[in-house]
């Protein structure tokens, strides 16, 4: 044991050195957002000045961070909703019932990621246009769905996977309907797991940048176009752009925070042997 | 009243056929053990008469009504799993009584319900824990619990005790075999555990690739085993075999010659086999015995086992085979000794060419004597006699008089 800590002191400092290195951007964001524009792109880079929030005011004067902010709600917590709707039933079939097809299914819905999402914008856009669905929250609803619906099908099918195969065997015996499996048992049993597809999808629908920017423009922009905006053609702000960045991520990384606990809950033990 | 009827099941998966033809007439109250080694279809067959594995063809009957196509939860049957299955989001009175939930009983009766089976299982201090604060046993006790809130015709058990202790296994058998008694309910019992096999059983079903190798009681399978297969498979350790040549068939028995010269006569039928016939003789390590007085051979010890209370020596013997002997625990011999070993012929068995044992003159005098004597009597003495009729005609078991 005396030779293991010794030994191993490293770890723990390589996992502080990995931290801080993907925290620094968001951590100088956050800064530049309290500079003035001169301070911001300063060099060298300035770590102590003297904080103002002029740039939140600018934002909040040019643009409303609510319209967007309540577009991101929408949409993330709709394509999500969604995306889990479809996805229980299928990953259900696909655990329990499985058919010669089940792994190229999964196979084939995970490649659809493989695809650059630029060589279908043409066919979307017209799509969208056709059927009215352009700068509507519907319509990226609809799109975010899909993008993320492989991943969350497989991570709620892997979530399903571990759930013990006697204790559905056990439910049927004791007489319950599918529906009743899935209400009862299933659900409760991959409850954890569940909740963190739900988180990821949230996130991932939260932080899409391409498809809102080219499918909305003003109605159903979320943050991501509220930041963009900020990258205008006379040259880029980058305090004000700091500032829209900040308010954009700051919910998203609130809710993660929250929901940490959520993430790393096992129901299943104590469930077999 | 619940009997259980299987006839001609099969079951075949893709292309792979598990379960082969199998007939078995299982009596109300009866308790039956499937034992087999591993793979042989046991744990398949239970599956199927629950409803969770389809039957590829034949009839399955619970109480003579057809259930091939019934869904699991409506053949009434329940079922207590190897890992115990239970839900574990749910409170113990809440497993028990989670079949009643989905029923649509009401609260207060579901409750009552469990708490009444919970007296019976001794489990009431625990109903409002979950299963993870329990230990094995507990477990155990509430997935028969969930079992019992059904009140089920039958009892289905796939391996109850096998992932307990040695300890508790013995205390769990000898609680079942009770709540057999006090439920006088019909039990069907999957293990690979002998000892489970023969202290529970009223009817033991020995399966092998799939094919039934025989049915009948504890002592039945032991005393009159129908194939060198069963004879293998039930005692412990196994029965010896050696090969030996016919020399006489007489109606008293028939005397085989044993490598090394020595004969032997045992008391069968005068069937099968004739003189000059090759067969095996078979015989049990606890009827062998180390006698200088009478040997019927000499043999070299190879390996001593001292369990205390007994000993097992295994023998090399003329010819070249080992032999097991049981011997008391105070056995003095020792690694590389030359012991007699004297077979006694009314206790050994023979079989002939095709593995198939040539019935014994006379039955086993305790053979009679079961666990429901009241149940066994009217039911099981016709098909007796023809068990015996059909002992040489291969994987077939004999069906019960309708």
């Amino acid at each position: 044991m005396a030779s293991n800590t010794s030994t191993r002191w490293w770890i723990p400092l390589l996992g502080w050195l990995v931290a801080c290195l993907l925290f620094f951007p968001i951590f100088w964001m956050f800064i530049t957002s309290f500079k003035t524009e001169v301070a911001a792109v300063a060099t060298p880079p300035q770590l102590f000045f003297q904080p103002t929030l002029e740039n939140y005011v600018a934002i909040q004067e040019r643009a409303s961070y609510f319209t967007f902010a309540w577009n991101s709600v929408v949409i993330s917590l709709g394509a999500t909703i969604l995306a889990l709707l479809l996805a229980i039933p299928a990953a259900y079939a696909m655990s329990f019932f499985p058919t010669k097809g089940t792994k190229g299914t999964l196979l084939w819905m995970l490649s659809t990621k493989m695809l650059p999402a630029v060589g279908v914008l043409v066919p979307i856009y017209i799509l969208a246009r056709e059927t009215g669905l352009l700068d509507t929250r519907i319509g990226l609803i609809i799109i975010y769905t899909l993008i993320n619906l492989p991943i969350v099908v497989w991570m709620i099918y892997s979530f399903f996977k571990e759930v013990p195969k006697e204790i559905l065997e056990a439910d049927r015996m004791d007489g319950a309907s599918t529906f009743q499996e899935l209400r009862h048992v299933l659900l409760p049993l991959a409850l954890p797991g569940i909740a963190s597809t739900a988180l990821l999808s949230i996130i991932l629908s939260w932080n899409e940048a391409f498809w809102s920017l080219n499918l909305t423009t003003f109605d159903a922009a979320p943050l991501t176009a509220f930041i963009a905006s900020f990258s205008s053609p006379q040259g880029l702000f980058w305090a004000k752009l700091s500032a829209a960045s900040t308010m954009a991520i700051a919910p998203i990384l609130i809710f993660g925070w929250v929901s940490q606990r959520q993430l790393v809950r096992g129901l299943t033990f104590g469930a077999v042997k | 009243m619940a009997t259980v009827t299987l006839r001609d099941i099969h079951k075949t998966y893709v292309d792979h056929e598990v379960i082969k033809g199998v007939d078995l007439d299982i009596n109300d109250q009866e308790f039956v053990v499937f034992v087999g080694p591993s793979g042989c279809g046991k744990s398949t067959l239970l599956r199927m008469i629950a409803g969770l594995e389809d039957i590829t063809s034949g009839d399955l009957l619970v109480d003579g009504e057809r259930m091939n196509d019934v869904p699991p939860d409506k053949r009434g049957l329940a079922m207590v799993f190897q890992t115990y299955a239970l839900y574990p989001h749910m409170t113990v009175a809440e497993n028990m009584a989670f079949s009643l939930r989905l029923a649509g009983v009401s609260k207060e009766r579901r409750m009552e319900r469990a708490r009444e089976v919970g007296r019976i299982l001794q489990l009431e201090p625990l109903l409002d824990r979950k299963p993870k604060a329990l230990s094995g046993g507990q477990r155990q006790r509430v997935a028969i619990g969930r079992a019992l809130v059904r009140n089920p015709k039958v009892f289905l058990f796939d391996e109850p005790l096998s992932n307990l202790d040695a300890a508790l296994r013995v205390q769990m058998r000898i609680e079942l075999s009770g709540l057999h008694e006090s439920l006088q309910s019909t039990m069907i019992y999957v293990t690979h555990d002998q000892v489970e096999a023969m202290t529970l059983a009223d009817k033991i079903v020995v399966l092998q690739g799939g094919v039934v190798e025989q049915v009948g009681s504890p002592l039945e399978l032991y005393h009159h085993p129908r194939n060198l297969f069963v004879a293998g498979f039930i005692g412990s350790p196994k029965m010896n075999f050696m090969s030996v040549q016919t020399v006489g068939v007489q109606d008293s028995g028939t005397t085989v010659r044993l490598p090394g010269d020595a004969t032997v006569t045992v008391p069968v039928q005068p069937r099968s086999l004739s003189a000059g016939d090759r067969a095996t003789l078979g015989v049990r390590p606890e009827h062998l015995r180390i006698d200088a007085n009478n040997p019927t051979l000499m043999g070299e010890v190879l390996v001593v086992e001292r369990l205390g209370g007994e000993t097992y020596l295994y023998v090399k013997i003329a010819g070249g085979d080992t032999f097991i002997v049981q011997t008391d625990g105070d056995s003095r011999a020792k690694v590389r000794d030359r012991v007699p070993v004297a077979i006694d012929g009314s206790l050994c068995h023979l079989f002939d060419p095709s593995g198939l044992a040539i019935p014994k003159a006379e039955r086993h005098h305790l053979i009679t004597v079961q666990h429901h004597p009241e149940v066994s009597l009217k039911q099981t003495e016709a098909p007796r006699e023809q068990t015996y009729e059909q002992q040489n005609q291969p994987h077939q078991i004999p069906r019960q008089a309708e």
